[in-house]
């Protein structure tokens, strides 16, 4: 057996397009994630001061100015009137004149935010910021007494607020290590029928059962040192927190029950499909579709109650959660579950597989 | 030219004679389509569970003014207990617990966040100011008016499925022209193909239509699920005219990379590896110049950026570029013709090396 997985490690060592399957569609949503991770927590916003003579509109600016969701310039009427018009920015703040003389007087005066409602999910945002802008520049007394009465006290679940990019890098990392799994296996196998090796397979003194095993523990292995590559660059680029060892640990048997889920549900796509066209394609659509049903993008409380329904029977869930758990939050807080689910996705992803692979043979 | 129209259609008898392959290939655009469909759910509405101590006007008016935030999905609760289960069991991602004086001087208002990261805790954050100041609309000492740009706001889900009829096409033109080029390599079928007494140009031709028709197949299916989804293009002769240019661009583009790479094992991952981020980064949750400069540079270089902006034109009448309507169906037409001069120059360049 060990001879088999030596030889199929040294054929995914050698196979750059087998790599880059399993790796290049993770790290390249990985990239694009870290490239628009700054349009999707900030939008640039122009200000036009038509009150610079004031103290309110001064404290006004400077509070629009620190708000961590805009990234502001201060502009004249027309240049943020043509900064609006070649998308430049996304809205115009306008502080009329007269602002603070007529805040003073009591004649509440009305600010203009000028939006562009390209789509609901950025306008919304742009909705509410000003709000959040509004209610910091009223605790500040510049308008006077602040007439909002209500303090909001906040408590988080975890110690931290994890980055967007580090919260989506460990659902592709789950991603990764299903691709890996089904990917390493199922062409491993597959390759058997392509160059009619099977036939020298078939004629050895091997057991089956041991052939298969040799072809899964490859996969795995594989799939093992595709993610702690991964997982030791992002923590390396400062991405990710370095995990103690407990921590590591868990997440790195996570990794590797997913992967022998993948692994073992690759080798029975291997004996149906026998054929790595057919195979590619298929292991990619399927990882892709679990990666997102598993709310690997967003996460399971923003799903519709059939969706966390059907992520809940999705293997990646378990394995995203516990990877969350390890590698963002610092914590083993709920991983033993996480673990107990894993290895029951595993051995069912092997039950299914293995016989499968092993009646492939037989024919 | 008949030779072309032969070699097209043995490439698309080729793509049916093998149904599991067809269809997948066939449906990975329309495996994007819900795949994006289910990202935006997500990203729609956070659900929080609302814990109220009192029942009166003002609690009723706080929770109005939540339910109105843009923001919230409410879920009343009647005990702690039951909103720390739901944050525990991924049903809700935050707690709000109204006092029962809500409103009057000195009141707080206990808010308990799943902080799984920061863009998802500051929507709630942000969102909590805009119902305390809805509240309060009445009585703050200033106001403001929205003045939006476009009569309509298009729906999340509406706008980023019209760009994934970029992406339709730009991985089904590189999947069909690039798998159809690559299938004469692994065969050894190159060699009659260099043998028969047709013209080379023929060949790429009869590759290209090949890879035009498989690929319409795929972008026509995602046109049927956007009309599906309530999408209405106003402009259709728009709408076709960008979809029938883009799909030559990728239908050339991936002849020349089968041709250049002559492995289907290859064809496969860089058609994801190539359209994934470049669909991230040409503009499909808006304009690109409000991101990083970076992506915004990139993107720029290729046409996918160009045909969002063209498919967002045709379907709501808004332009998410700040390149000129004209000068992107230039850039998009220079794209056609570079992308039939490389697919030509990689299948000789490649042919002449064998």
């Amino acid at each position: 057996m060990w001879a088999l997985i030596k030889k199929d490690l040294a054929i995914w060592v050698r196979s750059p397009a087998v790599m880059a399957v399993t790796l290049l569609p993770p790290l390249a949503l990985l990239l694009v994630l870290a490239l628009q991770a700054v349009a999707v927590t900030s939008y640039p916003v122009a200000i036009v001061n038509e009150d610079p003579r004031g103290a309110a509109a001064a404290t006004l600016v400077r509070t629009a100015e620190a708000y961590n969701g805009f990234r502001t310039q201060l502009l004249s009427p027309a240049d943020a009137q043509a900064a609006y018009a070649n998308l430049q920015v996304a809205a115009i703040l306008t502080i009329p004149p007269g602002f603070s003389a007529d805040l003073a007087a009591g004649r509440r005066p009305s600010l203009t935010w000028a939006v562009r409602n390209f789509n609901a999910d950025s306008t919304d945002d742009l909705r509410r910021a000003l709000p959040d802008v509004v209610t910091s520049f009223l605790a500040t007394g510049a308008a006077g007494a602040d007439p909002i009465g209500i303090a909001i006290r906040e408590q988080d679940v975890h110690p931290h607020d994890a980055g967007l990019v580090a919260f989506e890098m460990v659902g592709m990392l789950a991603m990764l290590m299903l691709q890996a799994g089904l990917i390493n296996a199922g062409l491993a196998a597959v390759k058997e029928w392509e160059t009619g090796s099977v036939k020298e397979l078939l004629i050895s003194p091997v057991p089956a059962l041991r052939l298969i095993a040799g072809k899964v523990v490859a996969g795995v292995v594989a799939a093992d040192l595709a993610g702690v590559v991964v997982t030791g660059l992002t923590v390396a680029f400062g991405l990710l927190p370095t995990p103690t060892l407990t921590q590591g640990l868990i997440a790195l048997a996570a990794m590797t029950l997913l992967a022998s889920f993948g692994a073992g549900i690759g080798v029975a796509l291997a004996a149906a499909l026998r054929s790595g066209d057919r195979m590619n394609p298929v292991a990619i659509n399927a990882s892709f579709y679990l990666f997102f049903l598993s709310g690997g993008v967003v996460a399971l409380a923003y799903l519709p109650a059939w969706l966390r329904a059907v992520a809940r029977v999705i293997p990646n869930t378990y394995a995203v959660s516990a990877l969350r758990q390890t590698l963002l939050y610092g914590s083993t807080a709920g991983t033993g579950t996480d673990m107990l689910w894993l290895a029951v996705a595993a051995a069912v992803g092997l039950v299914v597989g293995v016989p499968a692979l092993r009646r492939g043979l037989a024919h | 030219m008949r030779a072309a129209w032969a070699i097209a259609r043995n490439d698309l008898a080729q793509l049916l004679a093998q149904p599991v392959a067809a269809i997948v290939t066939v449906a990975v655009p329309i495996n994007f389509l819900i795949l994006f469909v289910l990202f935006a759910v997500g990203g729609g509405v956070v659900p929080v569970t609302v814990r109220a101590a009192g029942h009166g006007p003002a609690t009723a008016a706080f929770v109005h003014a939540l339910r109105n935030s843009y923001t919230f999905d409410v879920q009343p609760v009647a005990t702690a207990a039951q909103a720390a289960r739901a944050i525990a069991s991924q049903n809700s991602v935050a707690s709000i617990a109204l006092p029962r004086n809500v409103g009057a001087a000195h009141s707080t208002i206990a808010v308990t966040i799943d902080n799984l990261n920061a863009d998802f805790a500051d929507d709630i954050r942000r969102a909590l100011p805009l119902a305390v100041t809805q509240f309060y609309r009445g009585v703050l000492p200033l106001q403001w008016r929205e003045v939006d740009s476009y009569p309509a706001t298009a729906t999340f889900l509406g706008f980023i499925a019209v760009s994934i009829q970029t992406v339709a096409l730009l991985i089904g033109g590189l999947l069909q022209g690039g798998l159809g080029v690559a299938r004469e390599w692994e065969g050894g079928t190159i060699k009659e193909l260099l043998l028969a007494p047709v013209p080379g140009w023929s060949v790429v031709a009869g590759k290209l239509l090949a890879a035009f028709l498989g690929a319409l197949a795929g972008a026509l299916l995602v046109l049927v699920a956007l009309l599906l989804l309530g999408v209405r293009p106003h402009a259709w002769a728009e709408y076709a005219g960008v979809m029938v240019l883009v799909l030559i661009v990728f239908a050339c583009l991936g002849v020349g990379i089968g041709s250049a790479l002559r492995s289907r094992q290859t064809v496969f991952p860089l058609a994801f590896g190539v359209g994934l981020p470049l669909f991230f980064i040409s503009g499909p949750f808006g304009a690109i110049t409000w991101g990083t400069p970076a992506a915004a540079w990139a993107a720029r270089i290729f046409p996918v950026v160009y045909a969002n902006a063209a498919f967002q034109h045709a379907a709501y009448g808004i332009w998410t570029l700040d390149t000129s309507v004209g000068a992107s169906w230039a850039i998009l037409a220079g794209w056609t013709l570079l992308g039939l001069l490389a697919s030509v120059w990689l299948y000789r360049r490649a042919t002449v090396a064998h």
